[in-house]
């Protein structure tokens, strides 16, 4: 029936895989000052006052601490009200930018927003493969590209 | 002077003749009204002819489904019993053989069965059912009993060469119904460690309902559960395994949807978006029912028997019953069947309940995928409820990742206005919309629709020419009268005085035909804006009702993170305080 050569296989090739494991982390809840800083994203109420290298670096530090991926941006609902529906953080130049509605979001983004718009999450995290939905209380929602 | 008198005669007989072509027109003029009050008549029969025709049509629609529905059921019916048939015809005597294993242990408890008895029965049915596991086993327990240790010897070593793992399992919670303790763990470890948790029989679960029910003695019990928790960490960190348990947990709940109200009538007919609104608020009702799922899961104590010897028997009872290999495929086929019945026959319906329990039916299983069975399938993957329980608390995670999925696609799904049509008009609504604004908008339409109809209400054709002959007559009937040619004139006169008549009534027509465009201009608005205020109330009501279900996602998350399965293991009747 069973053998035990197999399993030991089985095991091997699970400690090998440390890929895979990275995108296990990311499902972890999120801390309650990432959680605060997300919220700080919006909570001036203006364009521009806020802190933008502060904020990047609570996100680098909440992902290098624990994560092996840093999302390329995250994207959540615009409090300004209309036109402007969400705003997005690119963590690659570090920017805030707000977008009005129907303006399309750049790299890749703009699969986040109908999720971004809802107050079911505090913020969308987009990574290259796959989309993280952040919950006002920290927990997490993967989602694979194809969903 | 002789031909103004025949004139003054033929005057008289004109203006007669004349007063007879005005009565005419009168009446043709009054028949024309009745002809357009009939023609309009028609034209509504029409209109609801063509209503009824597509009544017609779609009821012809639903009695073609139905029927086929019916057809699906009684087929699936009368299968449903050649299965059973052919499943007793082939399987029939290891029944026996099945009724005789816990019947066996049973009269020896009470010990009014001779044991000659057993032993003539069990070896007959040896004869009779070649390759089957359970039968040498018996034979084995009844020479244990008689105490020939070299007949048992054999018998055992045949039982576990025909099925090594079930064979342990039976002789491990035979002895342990004895409350042999001590051998039950041998027999048990012994089993534990030939496993591979990525490649579990399906009769693993007799170990999870022996552990959940606390029937395993003091040994075993500590012994599979840190097993268990070693694979479970150990398989947990596999995200392949872990996102198919995700993936089936979603698949599962999306299952649950309900239909929605039939009270939604005039979003249907109006809407091109509906499908997308229908599928949103049906996908939502998901995390609802599955609460509900859960709650009644979780209701009340298990059922449990206060006898060690009860609940060893139950599970002995599942384990020569339920996992015959052999079997297997028939029993595919049977659950398919009964997916069948139970969707009344929908095929649709019954190939997604299969998809969601594909993993339930394959032989060998991961040791996540065998918690979900049986948190999913409970009794049909041969869990008891408190197993069922059990590994419902420890698949918790990947049930609230697969609710949160649903959650969220849901969520995207929401369409970013929904259109609505009406009369030829399209109007959107989304979150600035104003009902006023919609209503206005279409009111515009049909009044700018009935304008442009009645605009096109015009002299007809012949009544244009008649009065541009008549001119013409009038004209010539002058030049005849100054040229001396009297009687011509007359003739022409009189020509021109009907054409002239025909088209004043032609035209005397006109207001009344522009009146009842006008009118039912107005009908069709008052009704036109009635549905569309209908429609838009329907979708304020749709939007609620979206809004309650999807936040019961919430009310579904925090009970099921509140489940932690070491709750759920029931401690051995001979173990409690005092016992």
């Amino acid at each position: 029936m069973n053998n035990r050569s197999d399993s030991a296989a089985r095991i091997g090739r699970t400690t090998g895989s440390t890929a895979r494991a990275g995108t296990k982390v990311l499902a972890e809840r999120r801390s309650a000052r990432y959680l605060r800083s997300l919220q700080g994203l919006d909570a001036s109420g203006k364009v521009g006052t806020v802190d933008v290298s502060e904020l990047v670096d609570a996100v680098h530090r909440e992902f290098a601490d624990k994560f092996c991926a840093t999302p390329l941006g995250i994207v959540s609902r615009c409090y300004l009200g209309a036109p402007y529906e969400v705003h997005t953080l690119a963590m690659d130049g570090s920017i805030i930018s707000h977008y009005r509605t129907g303006e399309p979001l750049p790299h890749g983004m703009d699969r986040a927003r109908s999720l971004a718009e809802s107050d079911h999450y505090l913020a969308i995290e987009v990574y290259p493969d796959r989309l993280v939905c952040v919950r006002p209380d920290g927990s997490t929602v993967l989602l694979e590209n194809d969903q | 002077m002789n031909t103004t008198n025949v004139s003054v005669t033929d005057l008289s007989k004109v203006v007669s003749t004349l007063n007879q072509v005005t009565r005419n027109q009168q009446a043709l003029g009054d028949q024309q009204v009745v002809l357009h009050d009939a023609m309009s008549t028609v034209q509504r029969n029409q209109d609801s002819t063509q209503q009824e025709l597509l009544g017609l049509k779609a009821q012809f629609v639903e009695y073609v489904r139905r029927d086929e529905l019916r057809q699906n059921l009684q087929l699936a019916q009368v299968q449903i019993l050649e299965v059973r048939g052919e499943l007793n015809d082939k399987f029939g005597k290891f029944a026996e053989v099945r009724e005789l294993a816990t019947g066996t242990l049973q009269a020896l408890d009470a010990g009014i069965v001779s044991q000659g008895a057993i032993r003539d029965l069990s070896e007959e049915l040896m004869l009779r059912t070649p390759g089957y596991w359970l039968t040498p086993a018996l034979i084995a327990i009844a020479a244990w009993i008689r105490d020939e240790p070299e007949l048992a010897t054999k018998a055992i070593g045949e039982a576990l060469r025909r099925d090594n793992d079930k064979a342990s399992l039976f002789f491990a919670l035979v002895l342990r119904r004895h409350q042999r303790d001590r051998a039950t763990a041998a027999w048990v470890r012994q089993y534990a460690a030939r496993q591979d948790p990525a490649k579990l029989s399906r009769e693993f679960v007799v170990v999870l309902d022996a552990v959940s029910t606390g029937t395993f003695g003091r040994e075993a019990k500590p012994m599979l559960l840190e097993q268990m928790s070693e694979w479970y960490g150990r398989l947990s960190q596999e995200q392949d395994t872990v996102d198919r348990q995700v993936d089936r947990w979603a698949k599962m709940l999306d299952t649950m949807r309900r239909p929605v109200d039939p009270r939604y009538q005039l979003l249907p007919v109006l809407s091109p978006t509906w499908p997308q609104l229908k599928d949103m608020l049906e996908g939502a009702t998901v995390h609802g029912a599955a609460e509900e799922m859960l709650r009644a899961t979780f209701d009340g104590p298990v059922p449990q028997s206060q006898d060690l010897h009860a609940r060893v028997d139950n599970i002995l009872d599942g384990l020569v019953r339920d996992f015959d290999a052999e079997e297997a495929p028939y029993r595919k086929k049977e659950a398919w069947l009964q997916a069948v019945v139970n969707a009344n026959g929908d095929h649709d319906v019954a190939n997604k309940v299969m998809t969601a329990e594909d993993p339930l039916h394959e032989q060998t299983v991961d040791f996540l995928t065998l918690l979900s069975n049986a948190a999913l399938h409970g009794d049909r993957a041969g869990a008891s409820p408190g197993t069922q329980r059990f590994t419902l608390a420890l698949a918790r995670d990947w049930l609230v990742q697969g609710a949160g999925r649903l959650e969220a696609g849901n969520i995207a799904s929401m369409p970013a206005r929904v259109e609505l049509r009406a009369e030829g008009w399209t109007g959107w609504v989304d979150g600035a919309t104003d009902e006023q604004q919609l209503v206005g908008s279409l009111s515009e339409h049909i009044d700018r629709e009935t304008a442009k109809a009645v605009s096109e209400v015009r002299m007809s054709g012949a009544a244009q020419a008649a009065s541009v002959f008549g001119g013409l007559a009038l004209l010539v009937a002058f030049f005849s009268a100054v040229g001396g040619a009297g009687g011509f004139a007359l003739f022409l006169l009189f020509v021109a005085a009907a054409l002239g008549m025909w088209a004043a009534f032609d035209l005397r027509a006109l207001p009344a035909r522009r009146a009842e465009i006008r009118r039912k201009g107005d009908q069709r608005r008052v009704a036109a804006v009635v549905r569309l205020r209908g429609a838009v109330a329907e979708l304020v009501d749709l939007r609620g009702e979206w809004q309650r279900e999807i936040a019961k996602a919430q009310s579904l998350r925090t009970f099921a993170e509140g489940l932690t399965a070491t709750a759920f293991v029931a401690t051995a009747p001979d173990q409690l305080r005092g016992a």
